[in-house]
């Protein structure tokens, strides 16, 4: 036997008083009357007995006992072997990844809360979602269906194995129960398989890339049901059709499909391509995949010096040049203005121990050993490279190991490069505006960087940063099924996001909050989609969910839990109490019939 | 033992009521069966030479042509007999019932020597003892007091034994009232039978004390007879308490039906009662006291 609160047994000390009383009110008194006759005329006939009186009067002792001993048991919240039950634990997950349609989440809502049903008033279960822990392991039916009950479609994605050890980890040594539409890694000792087989086509595995100095898009179709189906291919370009092909899948059949875009597409502006096979299944998340490819005009960098720009500087755009990557165009500085305002934002300036102009407007920006954005906080010298942003998009096959800086200024922002006396080279960004601002210039007479291999690197990871990735709030591709959030500040905290869903020609427009300057876009469908914040106009390319196979749907493995009988789930204090009760009550009714 | 001034008052407006016609030895205010010389008409009887010229009745003799002579009923005092249980369990209760019944029949006393009435006093126990024999007069309160004083509660309540000779072969028939807790239940109806047929009129006073009527509450006991000494083992419980309970109840209402129907006057007193209120209630209650 073992006890939830063992400090309770110290109730039992009560056993003494009551005995005490017991014997203090069971001494028998002398008491003296007018004359017998009345009193022998009432007196029961077990009275005239003493032995059974004196057991009766026992019985009175031992009652109280009793009702002492299930008192203090009731506190104390025993646990024997064989006779209570001992609590179960659970880890409930319930599969919230983009497979799970709407309907599929909500059956598998009402499976969970069927499971939670079935248990005890001392079972604890843990409620898990695809992005992890939604309640930590409790008792509280009322928690776990507001826990289950709030679980929302698609939130987060965690891979099965992940989310496995997730839910061990949240509920150790619990029985995992799954609940999902997909196949799960082996070990899951119960697996509830939610949805029905139905037919379903997808187009899987699309990409797109170069060949031969041209974009091709290449993609599978697959039928994943066991019947023929008829479909069409179609690839749009921002609503317009580019190729619409009829298919004819037999059954799980996968067929590969290419497209060659015409230089046309691209030469100008940025393509906004969608590849859709309709197909008209009833899971459409799974049918397209988009894509946003930029322009293929080189980019216009403006260099501007005060007279003559670095040399090594310029030799390094003028390779970059002669590949048509980028179109070099220097300026002095006293004709920037000019030049801005007939290139617009699209340009990307190099400003050559040049400030720019106050403040920064929309554009991309690299400031090299001038005033900018950042504050210069001291003059250096002699300044080495220690470290930088390794993970930084600028830094992709960059690398600084050993390269002095020579003279510096100390920045004051978000490293990107820094010294073994503080951060000389910093970058910020937000929607529609990026920069970069380095410390020191890149000329040789007390640096070296411009003469590293990485220089060359460096400066096209960061024109090319400057002039697409960097400007954007919103990453430019993303999955059905997930939720975009700006990973950049928005231009204008304040203004209302307008989202359009493109699918082909159709468009579908609503409405979405940033508050506190967050955006929360959710993508459901695969496609193209428009995300306008004020004057900030973003493409994002969505990728369809993951296919699923519905013939693959998990079988059903282990056991649900057993339900328990009321009875068996009654609380302890509750019995207890009852016990007491009527131990009392019988106490009464024998001393009201004069037996104790 | 001694009563304040109003309440003498009030035992003098008081008179003790008896419904038979009683022959006493003393002229009194009381009607009798006997002829005498009182303002009451009682009859006519024939002229018998010899009787007195001035009660014969000359209408009747004008009418008749007889000569009658009127006859007066006699007024005389009755003889009152207190009779005191003086047994053991007559000394039970904290306020005790023989201090209350001593003190009533001290009352009652007063009120006979009050209205030229004798008085009579006994103490009842295994027998019955002379206590006090014919006193008269407001002046014999005191030694009816005394006597009243003198006696001291011992011993058996046995009714047969004391009532089986009659009472104190006291001459003519008087008023007898017995204080007493008639713990005896064999006993009493053969006694007060007995008394009646000598031609006493029965007043039966029955004083109880409070804890006969609420006894303590739960638990073991043993419960002695103050009377015998014998000795009974109880637990006391609430069905057996008010088993008890109805029961008292149903012996004074024996009592009660036993003086009805043998025309006797019957009250009951608390003796946790003040005095005044325990003749008040007699009083009230009708049968043994009057206002003159």
């Amino acid at each position: 036997v073992t006890f939830t609160h063992p400090q309770a047994l110290w109730l039992l000390a009560l056993a003494a008083p009551i005995v005490l009383a017991h014997l203090y009110r069971g001494r028998v008194r002398l008491l003296e009357v007018p004359a017998l006759f009345l009193w022998e005329q009432v007196m029961p006939a077990e009275d005239l007995r003493h032995g059974f009186r004196r057991l009766r009067h026992l019985a009175g002792l031992l009652v109280a006992l009793a009702a002492l001993a299930v008192l203090t048991s009731a506190v104390a919240d025993p646990t024997v072997k064989g006779i209570t039950r001992d609590p179960r634990r659970f880890a409930l997950v319930i599969d919230s990844s983009p497979e799970m349609t709407p309907d599929r989440l909500a059956e598998a809502k009402d499976r969970a809360r069927e499971i939670l049903a079935r248990l005890g008033r001392r079972d604890a279960a843990a409620i898990l979602d695809g992005g992890g822990v939604v309640e930590p392991s409790t008792s509280d039916r009322d928690r776990r269906d507001r826990a289950v009950k709030r679980i929302p479609r698609t939130r987060g994605a965690l891979a099965p194995q992940a989310l496995l050890e997730e839910a061990r980890a949240a509920a150790p040594g619990a029985e995992l129960i799954v609940l999902s539409c997909r196949p799960w890694p082996a070990g899951v000792p119960t697996l509830i398989p939610i949805g029905a087989p139905k037919a379903n086509g997808a187009v899987v595995d699309a990409r797109i890339g170069i060949e031969a100095g041209r974009h091709v898009i290449r993609a599978s179709a697959v039928n994943l049901s066991d019947a023929a189906m008829d479909a069409r291919l179609d690839v749009w370009n921002r609503g317009q059709s580019l190729r619409s092909d009829a298919l004819r899948l037999a059954p799980r059949e996968r067929r590969e499909v290419s497209y060659q875009l015409e230089p046309n597409v691209t030469n100008e502006r940025f393509a906004a391509l969608e590849v859709r096979l309709r197909a008209g299944d009833p899971r459409p998340e799974d049918d397209a995949a988009g894509f946003i490819i930029p322009s293929t005009k080189p980019i216009v960098v403006v260099l501007v010096a005060e007279k003559d720009p670095d040399q090594h500087l310029l030799a390094a755009l003028d390779l970059q040049e002669q590949t048509r990557v980028i179109k070099v165009e220097p300026v002095v500085a006293a004709q920037v203005e000019a030049v801005r305002s007939r290139l617009g934002k699209s340009a990307v300036y190099i400003f050559d121990r040049v400030a720019p102009p106050k403040p920064l407007s929309d554009g991309g920006y690299l400031i090299i050993g001038a005033d900018g954005p950042a504050a210069r906080t001291r003059a250096l010298d002699g300044v080495k490279i220690v470290d930088w942003d390794r993970d930084s998009p600028l830094h992709r096959y960059v690398d600084y190991a050993d390269v002095k800086a020579g003279r510096a200024w100390a920045l004051k922002g978000d490293a990107l490069v820094t010294s073994d006396r503080g951060p000389v080279a910093v970058w910020g960004r937000r929607q529609g505006l990026a920069w970069i601002q380095f410390g020191f210039s890149f000329g040789v007479e007390t640096g070296d960087f411009a003469l590293t291999p990485s220089f060359p690197v460096f400066l096209r990871n960061a024109i090319q940063w400057l002039a697409e990735e960097g400007r954007r709030a919103f990453p430019g591709s993303a999955r059905a099924g997930e939720t975009l959030a700006n990973a950049a500040p928005l231009a204008d905290p304040d203004a209302e996001l307008k989202v359009t869903e493109v699918q082909g020609s159709a468009t579908k427009t609503s409405s979405a909050l940033a508050p506190g300057g967050e955006a929360r876009v959710a993508v459901s469908q695969p496609g193209l989609l428009k995300i306008e914040a004020g004057t900030q106009v973003e493409w994002v390319g969505v990728a369809g969910a993951a296919p699923v196979d519905l013939s693959t749907l998990p079988k059903a493995a282990g056991t649900l839990p057993d339900p328990i009988p009321w009875w068996r789930d009654l609380p302890w204090v509750l019995v207890a109490g009852a016990i007491v009760i009527v131990l009392l009550a019988i106490e009464w009714i024998l001393y009201q019939r004069g037996w104790i | 033992m001694a009563f304040g001034p109003e309440f003498i008052r009030t035992l003098d407006a008081l008179n003790l009521l008896a419904r038979r016609l009683l022959a006493g030895e003393d002229r009194a205010d009381r009607p009798t069966p006997r002829r005498g010389a009182s303002l009451e008409f009682a009859d006519y009887r024939r002229y018998t030479p010899g009787d007195e010229i001035r009660y014969i009745d000359w209408n009747v003799y004008a009418r008749h042509g007889s000569l009658f002579v009127k006859e007066f009923a006699a007024e005389e005092n009755i003889h009152v007999s207190i009779t005191l249980d003086a047994s053991a369990s007559m000394a039970y209760g904290k306020a005790p019932k023989f201090e209350a019944a001593r003190e009533l029949a001290a009352a009652l006393g007063y009120i006979a020597l009050a209205n030229f009435d004798s008085v009579s006093v006994f103490s009842l126990a295994e027998s019955l003892r002379v206590a006090v024999r014919r006193l008269r007069g407001k002046r014999s309160v005191f030694p009816l007091l005394g006597a009243l004083e003198s006696i001291v509660p011992a011993g058996k309540t046995d009714f047969k034994a004391a009532f089986a000779a009659p009472l104190m072969r006291i001459k003519g028939r008087s008023l007898a009232i017995l204080l007493s807790d008639f713990c005896d239940p064999t006993g009493y109806p053969q006694a007060i039978r007995s008394l009646q047929s000598q031609g006493h009129q029965v007043h039966l006073i029955h004083v109880v004390a409070r804890e006969e009527l609420d006894p303590p509450d739960r638990g073991p006991y043993k419960l002695v007879d103050l009377e015998t000494g014998a000795r009974r083992s109880i637990s006391m419980s609430p069905a057996t308490i008010e088993r008890y309970r109805a029961r008292f109840r149903a012996y004074c209402d024996e009592l009660e039906r036993f003086s009805t129907e043998h025309e006797l006057y019957y009250a009951r007193v608390r003796s946790d009662e003040p005095l005044d209120r325990q003749v008040r209630d007699i009083l009230r209650r009708g049968g043994i006291l009057e206002r003159k």
